[in-house]
């Protein structure tokens, strides 16, 4: 039984080091600083007679709660608590037109299948409707997103918390599947939009004039750049000694 | 015990003239700062690496990280020009202030 509650102080120092870098105010060196710190002070209160683990709770809380370290920290790391905003901000403006962008496309190929149903409309949609739909959904899928991020926001455990701890560790990942994400959409949203036109009996110049080929696409880089840029400079890895 | 306001007005005076000593890491010098003042100064340990980090930003230190013989890294702190000239003009404020006291308190010595 003895064994079974036994403390092992790497462990606990692993523990109280993965709530730290939770909060995005410290940075990679901050947390070893602190670390060694605590070893130094753990190793000290051992020496006068305290056992691993009461030396671990002394020391801890001669540091400070982590809430009052977190504040004086922020004090001094505001280039990173605010490139943390910024890349809420990116992150939530990408989110939410790629969402968008992803309801617009599904609401055209609705609209385009039904329509191509009923008698003598086959193949010929109306491109009135459609952007009446289209900009319904938005509105319904915009305003659950708001209320649904507000939500998840506010829980220390929720999705969207989790979702940055998990980004902050895998920057290039994240960045990656988030650049995958938005050309995928780019591309899928202009397929309604030149069959639309195609089916309108639109020219091929009309199709070449909403897609200007290829290179259209590189200005769409630009947001996922940014968030890849600032992912990286945020991310523990990148700021650690 | 000092109050919040004069620990906070103090740190770096004393973070400083530590320092003056030779270069030295965190806990040592929370360690130096608690033996001189028997204790009274004790500071809510972690506050003490943002100032650090503040007067690193300040110019008035450097700092790098250095392996002791036990293979555990810290980082070492040392003073700069610039924290030396910050020193002096915070010990020429600190005696103001304690000879204005002391003198006052002589010619008050129901005080004491």
């Amino acid at each position: 039984m003895e064994n079974a509650t036994q403390f092992d102080l790497n462990d606990a120092l692993r523990q109280w080091r993965e709530k730290m870098a939770a909060s995005p105010t410290f940075r990679g060196a901050d947390l070893d600083e602190l670390e060694a710190h605590l070893r130094d002070s753990i190793q000290s209160l051992q020496t006068r007679g305290l056992s691993a683990h009461e030396a671990f709770w002394v020391a801890g809380s001669r540091l400070g709660e982590n809430d009052l370290l977190e504040r004086e920290f922020e004090k001094v790391n505001t280039e990173r608590v605010w490139l943390n905003r910024v890349l809420w901000m990116v992150v939530g403006s990408i989110g939410i037109g790629l969402l968008s962008r992803s309801a617009t496309t599904l609401i055209d190929f609705l609209t385009l299948g039904t329509y191509g149903l009923l008698p003598g409309h086959v193949g010929k949609p109306n491109p009135h409707l459609m952007g009446w739909f289209s900009l319904a959904a938005n509105s319904v899928l915009l305003a659950g997103l708001i209320v649904w991020a507000f939500r998840s926001g506010r829980r220390k455990e929720g999705f969207l918390q989790r979702l940055g701890q998990w980004s902050l560790k895998h920057p290039l990942l994240a960045a990656a599947g988030v650049l995958l994400g938005y050309v995928l959409n780019s591309v899928g949203s202009y397929v309604p939009v030149s069959f639309i036109l195609q089916t309108l009996g639109a020219t091929e110049s009309g199709v070449l004039l909403m897609f200007r080929g290829w290179w259209s696409l590189v200005p769409l880089l630009v947001w996922p750049s940014i968030l890849a840029w600032l992912l990286m400079r945020t991310s523990r890895r990148a700021t650690a000694r | 015990m000092l109050s919040k306001e004069l620990v906070a007005a103090s740190t770096v005076p004393l973070v400083l003239s530590v320092l003056a000593e030779g270069e030295s890491y965190g806990y040592a010098l929370i360690q130096r700062v608690r033996e001189l003042s028997d204790g009274q100064i004790a500071w809510t340990e972690g506050m003490l690496y943002p100032v650090l980090h503040w007067m690193e930003d300040s110019d008035l230190v450097e700092s790098e990280w250095k392996e002791a013989d036990s293979g555990r890294k810290r980082r070492y702190y040392r003073l700069r020009k610039e924290g030396r000239q910050a020193l002096q003009a915070e010990k020429q404020q600190w005696l103001t202030v304690h000879t204005t006291l002391t003198k006052l308190w002589k010619t008050q010595p129901s005080l004491t």
